[in-house]
């Protein structure tokens, strides 16, 4: 082997170790210039920190991938906050290092942090209170008081409602619908059977209905109050006294349709009917 | 916020003191939140009452636990913006309000240190008046009254990641604004002042 065919090799051998190799470590035995080379290879390069002269990394990037600021911008309230990645969070850092805007802003950024909570709470004017106070105890216009009773009313359970809604329901259920062909005339038929005796007797379904409704509005926890309760009974008369009107209303056109040929009996009817 | 129940409670049941009590306890956090919207002390002051007259009316659809103060956020939200859309629908009787006369107290314990806050709180309420009202508004809900994303989400109708991006966006924002109006804001930061 020749030095020619020696220097051909020794990139081969990581580190020039040429442990590996006899015919190369025989060269190196006879070959002085080429221990010389392989003594100089081993050496640590130690290069020189030259520093580099300012705005070099800016130049780069102005002619390569532009300024860095936009992308360390989207990021920067992460940054501050310490949500970003520490690998993403070097590389910003790496950036503010060297701008020293973007470095001013990320300060800013920061101390945001601090100050906007401090405005969520502002002292008003002395006597703000006072004033909230004095406008929401003011007496409520006829439109509000309104507006106020109405959504009162709305509010469930109101047994008045319940208690008118199950009468009404009884009433369709028992005579049907006042306008439908032969009301009267069935009305009349299940007035002399007595329906209605046993309708508005004192325990008829009327006021067990009643009665059943306030008892079930006490077992809910409902305030079945005197006041709460006179108004079911004031609902219920008066649900009572219209279907007593409807009935003799019925009962004159049926006896004026078909007059009866004894007058005695329709009379003795009338007058149960009407107990 | 959870110190309020007992007291949020007692105002649904009607209670006068209760309701006071619950007057005094937030009206700073109202007005606070009028304040930045309308950006006028006497507009702010007029606002914020009919925002507590709201709430009355509202008692029995009050929120309670931590989700109170979202309720009362999105109420008083709301009130800003119908009063925001009057008051753009009309010229303004008188000039507006200069903000550098409005005073900002901070709860600082030295004097120096209060005259500091103060100064600080100033300008970012100044720099907060130069930012596009979607920024301010999305920088009022997350950074100021510190909801969270999903409520923010929720208030104004976008997606977490679009609101989070917004909020990221408009604080950076913020700090361009402050540091034109004072440079040495950053430097401050960096002493930890």
């Amino acid at each position: 082997m020749n030095c020619e065919q020696f220097q051909a090799v020794l990139d081969d051998f990581p580190h020039r170790n040429l442990t590996d190799d006899s015919v190369a470590r025989n060269h190196l035995k006879s070959c002085a210039s080429c221990r010389e080379l392989v003594a100089l290879l081993r050496e640590d390069l130690v290069l020189p920190q030259v520093p580099a002269p300012a705005g070099l990394a800016e130049a780069v990037m102005a002619r390569t991938s532009g300024k860095a600021c936009a992308s360390a911008r989207e990021s920067m309230s992460g940054y501050a906050d310490g949500e970003l990645a520490d690998d993403y969070a070097d590389l910003l850092s790496g950036h503010l290092t060297g701008c020293h805007e973007c470095r001013d802003l990320e300060a800013a950024v920061r101390m945001l942090a601090v100050d906007l909570p401090s405005l969520a709470e502002m002292e008003p004017a002395a006597g703000f209170a006072a004033q909230v106070l004095a406008a929401t105890s003011e007496k409520l216009s006829l439109a509000q008081r309104i507006v106020a009773n109405w959504q009162a009313m709305m509010h469930r359970p109101r047994i008045a409602f319940e208690a008118s809604y199950i009468a009404a329901i009884t009433f369709v259920l028992l005579f049907g619908l006042p306008f439908t062909g032969g009301g009267g005339g069935q009305v009349l038929e299940m007035a002399r059977m007595q329906p209605i005796q046993t309708l508005f007797a004192a325990d008829g379904p009327l006021a067990s209905a009643v009665h059943e409704t306030v008892a079930y509005a006490g077992e809910l926890g409902v305030d079945t109050t005197k006041k709460a309760k006179e108004k079911v009974v004031g609902r219920a008369e008066g649900v009572t006294g219209w279907l007593r009107g409807y009935r003799d209303g019925l009962k004159q056109r049926w006896t004026a349709d078909n007059p009866a040929p004894d007058q005695s009996e329709n009379g003795s009817s009338t007058e149960e009917t009407e107990q | 916020m959870q110190e309020l129940d007992p007291i949020l409670e007692r105002c649904r049941r009607g209670d006068n003191l209760a309701w006071e009590a619950l007057v005094r306890r937030t009206q700073s956090r109202v007005y606070g939140l009028a304040l930045q919207y309308v950006r006028d002390p006497d507009e702010a002051s007029d606002l914020a009452q009919e925002i507590f007259i709201k709430i009355y009316r509202n008692l029995d659809k009050m929120e309670t636990g931590s989700a109170f103060m979202p309720w009362l956020v999105r109420l008083s939200r709301n009130c800003c913006i119908d009063r925001i859309r009057r008051i753009k629908a009309r010229p303004p009787a008188r000039d507006v309000v200069v903000d550098e006369d409005l005073e900002l107290k901070s709860s600082a314990p030295s004097p120096e240190q209060s005259w500091d806050t103060d100064r600080r709180k100033q300008l970012v309420y100044q720099a907060m008046g130069k930012l596009s009202e979607q920024n301010r508004e999305i920088l009022l809900l997350k950074e100021i009254q510190q909801l969270k994303l999903t409520e923010i989400a929720g208030m104004l109708g976008l997606p977490v990641g679009t609101i989070k991006s917004r909020a990221s966006r408009a604080r950076v924002e913020l700090a361009k604004s402050v540091l034109k109006l004072d440079p040495s804001y950053g430097a401050a930061a960096a002493t930890g002042g």
